[in-house]
């Protein structure tokens, strides 16, 4: 498969696709989602994966291409468009597991994965701060767990907030920072949290 | 470290933190906020610590969102050969006929017609917080007042998984579901609901049902649904069956 295969992004200009996946916003991840699980599942069915692998290694490869766009890892100049890298990093990623379980059964077979070495950077070692605070998350309470959602993965605003919980826009700006302290005060009680 | 200029861990600067990582500062904020930055390492400390915590809630909830986008993709396996093209042109047929449909049964009224001139979705609950579970529930039901129906279903799914005793969501997930086009799956929650009898749904949830069974064209079902309401909507909708 070339890099260059067709890839077309909808009506949308790639900077706008590019603006929206950094807002997390949820139609465009949904649809950028669907669109491309059928190609890596047939890559990964064609070189020896079942469909459940299928699926959590598109996973994988969908938080790590979200995770570039938002650090800027993924230039919007790139002619590749965001399908074509999306499926880059599942297949460099499956490659990668299959050819590591190889080496482990010592057994060097046929090298039948058409493979090019990838162009693209792929941030996997995640922030060691990141992962403990994605684990503390689950330890706060539902409400301040809904609140941070809201506010950063879904971007709304403190008027939306208090429409949404029925609350005062106030009383939101407050609740939202009491949780924030709350959850960073959870990471630095842990032992070896900090650093 | 500035001695004479400690940056303090308050709301006021958590806030400004959350404009810089959010893009929401205008240019001057900006070039301001830059200049803090390089001033003082703890300032710099705190926006590090901020936006580690922001992408932390923003990749967990991305990584919830999967699963449901997953179950998205099985409905329309077919998605990605529909060329434009090939979509505009399936239109046109489509078009062509029902207009020719429309045509040839025109007299007299379709059970169509009757669906149309009768479906509108329930208003809603007024989206007013009781407990910390109810949330996502009423977060699905500004989704739902919005039109955002599939959204309104994702919030509502986990919802009723959790507790298909709630006879609110199951009535809520069959009109929504109906109010989305989808009348089989409108047609399940609705069957569900309508075991409750004692709901305080009850009768809407019998107009609906009736409406979903009309819509896939079960005309009988849907009168036996509507026999012995005590709604005047349901008699109503009842007697425009009967003329079909």
């Amino acid at each position: 498969m070339h890099k260059h295969s067709t890839q077309k992004l909808d009506d949308l200009p790639f900077n706008r696709t590019v603006v929206l996946i950094k807002e997390n916003d949820a139609t465009t991840l949904k649809e950028l989602y669907t669109a491309n699980f059928a190609k890596v599942k047939r890559f990964v069915l064609k070189n020896s994966g079942d469909e459940q692998q299928a699926k959590d290694v598109y996973q994988e490869a969908f938080v790590a291409m979200w995770r570039n766009i938002k650090n800027d890892k993924f230039s919007a100049e790139s002619e590749t468009a965001i399908n074509g890298y999306l499926f880059q990093i599942a297949k460099y990623k499956w490659v990668d597991y299959v050819r590591s379980l190889k080496y482990k059964n010592t057994t060097f077979i046929n090298r039948d994965i058409e493979y090019d070495e990838p162009e693209i950077e792929i941030e996997d070692i995640k922030n060691k701060k990141i992962k403990l605070i994605m684990d503390c998350i689950g330890n706060l309470g539902e409400r301040c767990q809904t609140m941070l959602k809201l506010f950063y993965f879904e971007r709304k605003s403190y008027k939306e907030i208090a429409e949404i919980l029925s609350i005062d826009e106030a009383y939101a700006r407050t609740a939202k920072y009491r949780c924030q302290e709350q959850l960073k005060k959870m990471t630095q009680t842990i032992p070896n949290g900090n650093q | 470290m500035e001695t004479n200029n400690k940056i303090e861990n308050n709301q006021e600067n958590v806030d400004l933190i959350d404009a810089y990582l959010l893009g929401t500062l205008d240019s001057d904020q900006l070039a301001e906020f830059n200049e803090r930055m390089e001033l003082y390492p703890d300032f710099r400390q705190m926006v590090k610590d901020q936006k580690a915590l922001m992408q932390s809630v923003e990749e967990i909830n991305l990584q919830d969102s999967l699963e449901s986008f997953h179950a998205e993709i099985k409905e329309e396996p077919q998605k990605k050969w529909m060329s434009r093209e090939w979509l505009a042109l399936a239109a046109s047929i489509l078009v062509l006929i029902s207009v020719s449909t429309w045509a040839i049964f025109n007299s007299g009224n379709s059970a169509e017609k009757v669906f149309a001139a009768n479906f509108k979705p329930d208003p809603g609950l007024p989206t007013t917080m009781g407990t910390a579970s109810d949330y996502e529930f009423y977060y699905g039901m500004v989704n739902y007042k919005r039109k955002e129906y599939s959204e309104a279903i994702n919030r509502w799914e986990p919802l009723y998984a959790a507790n298909p005793e709630n006879d609110t969501v199951v009535y809520f997930l069959g009109v929504a579901n109906l109010a989305n086009g989808n009348a089989r799956q409108a047609e399940k929650y609705l069957q569900m609901a309508k075991q409750k009898t004692e709901s305080v749904f009850y009768e809407e949830t019998k107009y609906y049902l009736a409406l979903s069974l009309l819509k896939e064209n079960k005309i009988d079902e849907a009168k036996a649904v509507l026999e012995q309401s005590e709604s005047s909507a349901n008699i109503v909708l009842l007697k425009e069956l009967k003329g079909l």
